[in-house]
């Protein structure tokens, strides 16, 4: 036989293959979609049948987080109190405790990612100011933080947060705060978390498990919520006194009791 | 005509590659292959070459666990936990601060008992480690060092958060040594944190004079004790082991020099050392001569062994002999007694955060080191699963009057007690 004519068979065959394939992984797409869409479907019914007002289309699809491997840097803590403060004496106290200070103030940095400083720093305009610092070490602004710089610009007092970003995911519960008194910055707060030592894939549970997970709690515990605001999957910052301070995969859950967050691996609930 | 051949040759195995790997790509994403159970293909690639292993015989004191009871004191009320071990997600915020506190310890103050116990009065956390633990494990198991090299034990420490905004730190030893240290903790965060917390409501006896006046002022008074559950016990050690226990302690596990006593004791001779396992899961051993290298030598290029390094050696023995046959139970230091040849090391079951005594007054295992070496050991090897039924316990006060007319001064404790049944549950212990 010719190779030419055996080479068509061999692509002819390749072709069928490739069809067969596709359809079937076509058909597994739309299983999975619908076996999705019934999830939910049922997800609303349940919560419906629990008193539960929520919206699906709150339902993040999709979704893929990493666990992430924290890595203290004194190099970026003393960039930080710099910016702050100005150039600083620094100094050990023990405890993996830091304390950079100047006559400007002093910061304090732990080995949990907690921040404390108070400062005397006038600051002409604190939006921009807030802004050139969180997005310098990687916190988000939301609306409400820009609602509260835009507050503090014009009355010169009062508090603006953020919360870290990382790989796109919010940590939760562990915000950086600066508070102003009459135009001048007077302390920072809070947990300043260092860039991501390293990124690795991990399990996450659906969104849908996730508010399972949330109904369960609530019924067991005999909270009163009647309503989810909001769902989104992001981190949890967690202390631990052996090892390198970590961040967990959870989604969290607003509701009008309250934030509670449930962890993407185990499920188990915390309350915000 | 033949550069049209040509052509045509080279598109045809053009096509032939790329739908094979079109194929080959569809092939992974369908369900007959699986789903690379979440990884993506370099990762599982990497994984399969992958040459981390652990080494089962390596313990590093970060996987140091003791059980710890913790008491949290607020301006407004106190709560706590009695069934805890360092290594749980309970004590981690808890062990932060107490790290930070060691790790930032200032200069030294001889105090007393008595003052510790007027501190404990005050806002702050308690924690009570159960036995004495040498300050400098401690220390390297919560990732800290003390800036003076102190030659201390610590039962029970003591954060408190003074109204003059420092805080300092109480250490007390089982002999009733006190010693304070300013630290240089954030009062503020200190109280946010303690006035944060909500959980079972615990006293101290000291707060109920007229009903435990006559234990222990230290003895937990629980709201609602821990549930405990039952354990089913068994030996830990079956024939089919023996050749790995034998292999692990370095005897051959083919000698000729084995023979079984009429007690049906197992004995194992070699030149250096004599291993004896009993029926009951006992294993013994008495040194002959070691070499370096071997299980049972202790920095043998060092001029002395020092007590972390006793306990190190210790531990890594018991684990290596024991490895994951406890069951749910853990190994933690209950003891480390100098001597003038070496040290005397002890370690104790715990099963989730509730220390666990064998009746006889023996330990799960009694490390002798002299010199370099260990030259005695003594393991029950006992496994411990949990059951689905919950441990009765008497009531506190019930106890604590029996404790009282027996034993004055004692502190109640919930201990399991192993009297060598099958089962093993919960008793109120005097101390």
């Amino acid at each position: 036989m010719k190779t030419s004519r055996l080479k068509s068979i061999v692509i002819a065959i390749l072709l069928l293959v490739n069809i067969f394939l596709f359809v079937l992984l076509l058909g597994r797409q739309n299983q999975q979609r619908a076996a999705y869409e019934r999830s939910v479907e049922q997800l609303s019914i349940l919560l419906s049948d629990n008193g539960i007002d929520f919206d699906t289309a709150l339902l993040p699809r999709d979704v893929s987080i990493s666990t992430v491997e924290l890595s203290r840097s004194n190099d970026e803590e003393s960039a930080f109190a710099e910016k702050l403060l100005g150039k600083a004496v620094s100094r050990s106290v023990g405890g993996g405790i830091y304390i950079y200070e100047n006559d400007a103030g002093s910061c304090q940095f732990r080995s949990n990612g907690t921040l404390e400083g108070a400062l005397s720093r006038h600051v002409s305009n604190p939006t921009a100011f807030c802004e050139d610092i969180f997005r310098n070490w990687g916190y988000h602004m939301d609306d409400e933080a820009y609602a509260q710089a835009l507050a503090v610009n014009d009355s010169g007092s009062g508090t603006i947060s953020a919360l870290r970003e990382i790989d796109g995911h919010l940590v939760f519960a562990a915000p950086l705060s600066l508070t102003f008194e009459n135009s001048a910055l007077v302390s920072v707060s809070g947990s300043f978390l260092p860039e991501a030592a390293s990124l690795k894939g991990a399990e996450c549970m659906d969104a849908v498990s996730a508010v399972v997970h949330f109904l369960d709690y609530r019924n067991a515990t005999g909270l009163v919520c009647t309503e989810i605001t909001r769902l989104s999957c992001g981190y949890l910052l967690q202390d631990s006194s052996s090892v390198s301070t970590r961040l967990v995969p959870v989604w969290c859950i607003a509701t009008d009791a309250g934030n509670y967050y449930v962890n993407c691996a185990t499920g188990s609930i915390t309350r915000g | 005509m033949n550069k049209k051949k040509i052509t045509i040759d080279r598109l045809q195995n053009l096509a032939i590659v790329l739908l094979s790997l079109s194929a080959a790509f569809l092939f992974l994403q369908t369900p007959l292959f699986g789903d690379l159970a979440g990884k993506t293909l370099p990762e599982l690639i990497g994984d399969a070459f992958s040459t981390e292993e652990t080494d089962g015989s390596q313990v590093e004191l970060s996987d140091f666990v003791s059980p710890v009871r913790i008491v949290f004191t607020g301006a407004y009320a106190r709560c706590g936990v009695d069934a805890l071990t360092t290594l749980d997600d309970g004590f981690s915020r808890a062990g932060t601060f107490l790290s930070e506190a060691i790790g930032s310890a200032g200069a030294m103050l001889p105090s007393t008992e008595e003052t510790f116990l007027s501190a404990l009065r005050g806002s702050g956390i308690y924690f009570d480690f159960t036995t004495d633990l040498p300050l400098d494990i401690l220390s390297d198991a919560l990732n800290t060092t003390v800036p003076v090299s102190q030659d201390l034990f610590v039962r029970r420490a003591f954060i408190s958060s003074g109204e003059d905004g420092a805080v300092r730190l109480y250490l007390l030893d089982q002999a009733g040594e006190c010693r304070s240290f300013s630290t240089a903790l954030s009062a503020s965060e200190l109280s946010a944190y303690l006035d944060s917390l909500n959980g079972t409501g615990v006293d101290f006896a000291f707060s109920f004079p007229e009903s435990y006046g006559m234990l222990s002022p230290f003895t937990l008074i629980m709201d609602e004790p821990t549930p405990r559950h039952t354990l089913r016990v068994s030996s830990a050690l079956s024939e089919a082991d023996l050749p790995d226990l034998l292999r692990l302690a370095e005897f051959n596990p083919h000698t000729e020099n084995r023979y079984t006593e009429s007690t049906g004791t197992i004995v194992v001779r070699e030149s250096y050392g004599t291993l004896r396992l009993s029926s009951d899961g006992t294993v013994t051993y008495r040194a002959g001569s070691t070499d370096a290298g071997s299980l049972y030598t202790i920095s043998p290029d060092k001029d002395g062994v020092s007590l972390t390094e006793a306990v190190a050696a210790a531990q890594k023995l018991s684990f290596t002999l024991l490895q994951d046959r406890c069951g749910a139970a853990s190994l933690y230091l209950s003891s480390v007694t100098p001597s003038a040849e070496g040290y005397s090391v002890t370690l104790d079951y715990v099963v989730n955060g509730t220390p666990l005594r064998f009746s006889d007054g023996s330990h799960a295992a009694s490390v002798t080191i002299e010199g370099h070496s260990i030259t005695a050991f003594t393991i029950h090897f006992r496994s411990y699963e949990l059951t689905d039924t919950y441990s009765l316990l008497l009531p506190m006060q019930l106890s604590a009057a029996i404790a009282q007319n027996r034993y004055e001064g004692c502190e109640l404790s919930v201990f399991y007690v192993d009297r060598g049944t099958d089962t093993v549950s919960v008793d109120w212990i005097a101390n």
